[in-house]
């Protein structure tokens, strides 16, 4: 019997693709506003800042802290009953944006929000790189 | 939007219908036939036929139903003005019926709302609305999960307790208990709600509403129309609405400090302030929407939601009654289409056990999403 499968993301979303192929190569990298500078996440045609089209992916430091973060222990979905009970946390980057994530190296019940993490990488597949993160070093 | 464009709206329309089917799980009807069955309720209870009400406002709900070019065609009408309302919560259709009929678009509009979302086998446990491309891998799901950490980060911001946040479901399942059609009748003790199961920690299963079927309308009309009909009206005395979707950017953005700017709308609108509300409505999907709604309302400071709802204060005979009719978490889930319903009720004196003496104004508080939110104060 084979256990169902996670849900992965399109790393071939039109916008989103250089995130997906940077991850793959254990960066963290996000769009930045070649306009205005602004860093953003989830990517998008436009800043929504200053509404300019163009942007640089730029590596991240990979680091920020634990905004606040749920531990699962209802299961959702089927895939992620060997996790239970697992955090899903909001990450602040040190660069401004905000990701969902998994902190993962720690006991959920030891998180504490505002508790500096940095980024791991997750090959889950052959094509797909998560971006989790671990309690900083 | 200035405060007196809305203010000049003041008491210029009323709920003069209501329609709110039995709460629960019902296999034979689509949630259209619901609301349908809603419509001739209200169509009843505002002693009107069909043929006076010349505009409707549908909500999509679960199973692609809810659309008014579905919705219409069973109620057998042709109105002058018809539209649906994608994000519920009855406050957004509420305030597009009175735009409407402000417009003269109509002169009389039932806004509806039917599902039967549990019967049909909605889980609810896709990742929320927000991006589940990008959440669900982490898995990320149902809206528990960023309720929790809005919860979570309260708790570490202000010291907010698990003993505090009871305060909320227990209220609400008491008052239920007084309630007709509330799904959930039978108390809870606040020991109960502590060792209830998590379901995404620190919310406990008595913090999340559980998903049922049913219908909910309420007709509204002008206030020189509304005097003509057989129940007194409830008229609209403030309304306010605000999107914030750039809020999502902000690193506070579960916290919703964007609701603020309805209050700060809503009160000059409604030429009261919030010490005049005799009773309060808060949409409930998850205990953490009173405990946030609250604050941003000013019915106390940033951070005293915990301390605030302790004591009895939100129940009924206290000095500030909140969801009187058990609201989303103990009456039915309904996406906050019977808060408005129960408000009604109150202000005519039709509650019965659970009637808040003399009740002369009352405010109803929703959102859509994280980053839309709507409110209507209504008196008699
Ligand atoms: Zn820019």
């Amino acid at each position: 019997m084979t256990s169902p499968q996670k849900p992965l993301p399109d790393v071939n979303d039109r916008h989103r693709a250089p995130f997906w192929a940077a991850a793959r190569e254990h960066q963290l990298k996000m769009q930045k506003c070649t306009a205005c500078g602004y860093v953003r996440w989830p990517a998008t045609q436009h800043c929504p800042e200053c509404l300019d089209e163009n942007d640089n992916w730029v590596a991240l430091s990979g680091k920020g802290k634990v905004w606040s973060f749920g531990i699962y222990n209802h299961l959702f979905n089927a895939a992620f009953a060997d996790d239970m009970p697992y955090d899903v946390a909001l990450i602040q980057l040190d660069e401004g944006p905000q990701m969902y994530s998994n902190v993962v190296g720690i006991d959920p019940d030891l998180l504490v929000p505002d508790m500096r993490v940095e980024a791991v990488f997750e090959d889950v597949t052959p094509e797909v790189t998560l971006v989790k993160f671990r309690p900083a070093s | 939007m200035g405060a007196a464009e809305l203010a000049a709206l003041r008491d210029k329309f009323a709920i003069v219908g209501l329609g709110t089917t039995p709460q629960g799980s019902f296999p034979e009807k689509t949630g259209n036939e619901l609301a349908v069955d809603a419509f001739k309720l209200a169509l009843a209870d505002a002693g009107i036929t069909k043929d006076e009400v010349d505009g409707i406002i549908t909500c999509p709900s679960f199973g692609h139903q809810g659309l008014d070019s579905q919705i219409v065609p069973l109620l057998g009408l042709n109105p002058s003005y018809s539209a649906n309302l994608d994000y519920g919560t009855c406050n957004f259709s509420l305030h597009l019926a009175a735009m409407a009929i402000n417009a003269g678009f109509a002169n009389t509009v039932a806004i509806m709302y039917g599902t039967n979302q549990k019967s049909s086998g909605n889980r609810f446990n896709q990742a929320p609305a927000e991006d589940p491309a990008i959440t669900a891998p982490y898995g990320l799901f149902n809206i528990a999960g960023t309720a929790s950490m809005a919860l979570r980060r309260h708790m570490h911001e202000y010291g907010t307790t698990e003993e505090q946040m009871a305060a909320i479901a227990v209220t609400f399942r008491q008052h239920a208990s007084l309630n007709p059609l509330a799904v959930f009748k039978k108390t809870i003790t606040k020991e109960e709600y502590l060792e209830s199961r998590y379901i995404v920690k620190p919310l406990h299963v008595y913090d999340m509403c559980v998903i049922t079927d049913g219908g909910s309308c309420m007709i509204v009309t002008s206030a020189d129309r509304a005097r003509s009909m057989a129940k007194p009206p409830v008229y609209l005395m403030g309304m306010a609405e605000q999107f914030a979707p750039r809020e999502t950017q902000n690193d506070q953005f579960l916290m919703r400090p964007f609701i603020q700017k309805v209050a700060e709308k809503i009160y000059p609108a409604a030429g009261i302030t919030n010490a005049d509300i005799d009773a309060l409505y808060i949409q409930d999907p998850t205990s953490v929407w009173p405990l946030q709604m609250l604050e941003w309302y000013g019915f106390c400071g940033i951070g005293e939601g915990g301390s605030f709802i302790q004591d009895g204060r939100i129940g009924l005979g206290g000095e500030l009654p909140l969801n009187t009719n058990g609201g989303q978490l103990s009456e039915s889930y309904m996406w906050g289409w019977l808060h408005i319903p129960e408000a009604v009720r109150q202000l005519r004196g039709e509650a019965g056990p659970r009637q808040v003496p003399n009740a002369e104004i009352a405010q109803y508080c929703s959102t859509g999403g994280w980053t839309r939110a709507a409110s209507t104060i209504l008196r008699r």
